[in-house]
């Protein structure tokens, strides 16, 4: 799993802190890049703003989106990916603490991937990033462009 | 405006006239075959504010909004009565100011001998009560956005103290003792109760939203789907065959997992744990009877003195220590049963077990 690129976009610095543990505790932290609202990862994933001049066709093998995120929220940034088709086909996780059925109805017609709740448990969801990391980025075979 | 009539007692016509005229709470006046007023009492006046004299002859379309004359629907609803003997409508109509309310219209064809004469139109001032349907519903819309910010706002400070207290036990475990280590697990238990109650509240909560879907439902079929999932100890469950319902099956089966699942779980001190789902037979009665099924099991039960706290949410009968749990299971079941039309109660005996009756509606 060593050069694996991981976008992870959240808001609340505690779960960023988790998040990454939970993927250094799985070996997946080579790459990680976090991006705290929807501006920073579509900024990211376009190469605009503060990450112009970035080449945009390196893009990341998967994208854990969280749902509720300030400015752009989260189901705006996965609608703006699956519009461009630079990045149509990347993987995208949606990885929240809502079970709302209107936010599950709604990220799966705007075409993600899956859908995981963050569990209370830390210890749970340690073994859901482990189980993540494996299935998206060891089985899973990526779209042709991203191999 | 009125002139004072002197009316012959037995003139039953004149004197039915003259009540209608003087109704105030409903609007009551009648229509040409085409559709002009013909007559108006007090209560068309004070819904429409016309006078009489103002609106005789004149054509009742006035009384709709532009949208619905331009789409012919008053033409339409006098075809309708014409045609069916009566037509009932609720929507928006106009005064004479431009203002609109909201009615309940019914309007009548008058026949003599087989032809028709005209008709007569009653209308009720709804107003208010649209309003009070605004309102609930935009009530019950602020629920929504709340129970969402509890699903979403609530957990994640409980992810944080939980993943924290973790990092604590796994990087500094080796600083701390014994006590201090059990008190970092006593933090992360009371963080992961908090999660499952906040949990169980939000499917209470989703068990009054959204529509209520009616269609045949087998609840043995779900039931014995339920206790396939239920292992790892030795359990005589029956349920017996064929009890089928009309309902929602979604809800049906949440509250089936709740009755299931409490059964199961004060059953789990006892070696020759029984659980049976069934139906009451019927007493005999004649003609339309309710439905009663039962949930039944020898496991723990309880006072029967505190039987009218068990379907308060948060409330429970055992002990954390005893038997885990947040209190919610029994009021989803109570609230799902009621949406239905059905109702829930219980026997036990501390010790020999509880039996929950429970009907599902028509």
């Amino acid at each position: 799993m060593s050069n694996r690129k991981i976008l992870l976009v959240e808001d609340n610095p505690d779960d960023v802190t988790l998040t990454l543990r939970a993927l250094k505790k799985n070996n997946l932290t080579n790459d990680v890049i976090v991006a705290t609202d929807g501006v920073e990862a579509l900024d990211y994933l376009f190469a605009t703003g503060a990450h112009a001049g970035r080449d945009a066709a390196d893009t990341p093998d998967i994208i854990l989106l969280d749902l509720k995120l300030p400015r752009v929220g989260g189901l705006e940034v996965l609608q703006k990916i699956r519009a461009d088709a630079r990045t149509r086909l990347l993987p995208v996780i949606i990885l929240t603490s809502s079970t709302e059925e209107k936010d599950l109805i709604e990220g799966y017609s705007l075409g993600a991937n899956s859908y995981v709740r963050k569990p209370v448990d830390f210890v749970e969801f340690v073994e859901a990033t482990r189980e993540l990391g494996l299935y998206w980025l060891v089985y899973n075979q990526p779209p042709p462009q991203h191999r | 405006m009125d002139t004072v009539n002197l009316v012959n007692p037995t003139d039953t016509a004149e004197r039915f006239r003259l009540l209608v005229e003087s109704i105030r709470d409903y609007a009551i006046f009648t229509l040409d075959p085409e559709g002009h007023v013909t007559s108006w009492n007090a209560g068309a006046q004070r819904y429409k504010q016309y006078r009489a004299d103002e609106i005789i002859g004149r054509h009742f379309s006035a009384f709709y909004t532009p949208e619905d004359v331009a789409s012919g629907k008053p033409a339409r609803e006098l075809e309708v009565a014409a045609r069916e003997g009566r037509i009932e409508d609720e929507g928006w109509r106009v005064r004479k100011d431009g203002t609109r309310f909201w009615a309940n219209v019914v309007i009548t064809a008058l026949r003599e001998n087989g032809r028709l004469v005209g008709f007569a139109k009653v209308t009720r001032d709804l107003t208010e009560r649209m309003q009070n349907e605004e309102r609930l519903r935009a009530a019950v819309q602020e629920l929504d956005a709340f129970a969402y910010s509890v699903s979403h706002d609530l957990r994640a400070p409980l992810r944080s103290i939980d993943g924290f207290s973790q990092i604590l036990l796994e990087d500094y475990g080796d600083k701390l003792d014994d006590a201090g280590r059990h008190a970092l697990e006593r933090v992360r238990a009371a963080t992961q109760h908090m999660g499952g109650l906040i949990d169980d509240l939000l499917k209470l909560s989703r068990v009054s939203r959204g529509e209520l879907r009616k269609e045949r439902v087998d609840l043995s079929a779900i039931a014995r789907a339920i206790v396939k999932e239920y292992t790892g100890r030795e359990v005589a469950i029956t349920i017996a065959p064929g009890l089928v319902v009309e309902g929602d099956p979604r809800l049906l089966q949440v509250a089936l997992e709740n009755l299931l699942g409490n059964a199961w779980k004060y059953t789990s001190k006892r070696p020759d744990a029984r659980i049976e789902l069934g139906e009451v037979e019927a007493a005999g009665a004649v003609g339309k009877r309710e439905r009663v099924f039962y949930v039944r099991d020898n496991g723990a039960g309880f006072d029967m003195r505190y039987a009218d706290k068990l379907f308060a949410a948060f409330q429970r009968l055992h002990g954390a220590n005893e038997f885990e749990g947040t209190g919610v299971g029994l009021a989803t079941v109570q609230r799902i049963l009621r949406r239905h039309g059905g109702r829930i109660w219980a026997e036990a005996k501390v010790g020999e077990g509880a039996t929950f009756y429970f009907t599902v509606g028509e």
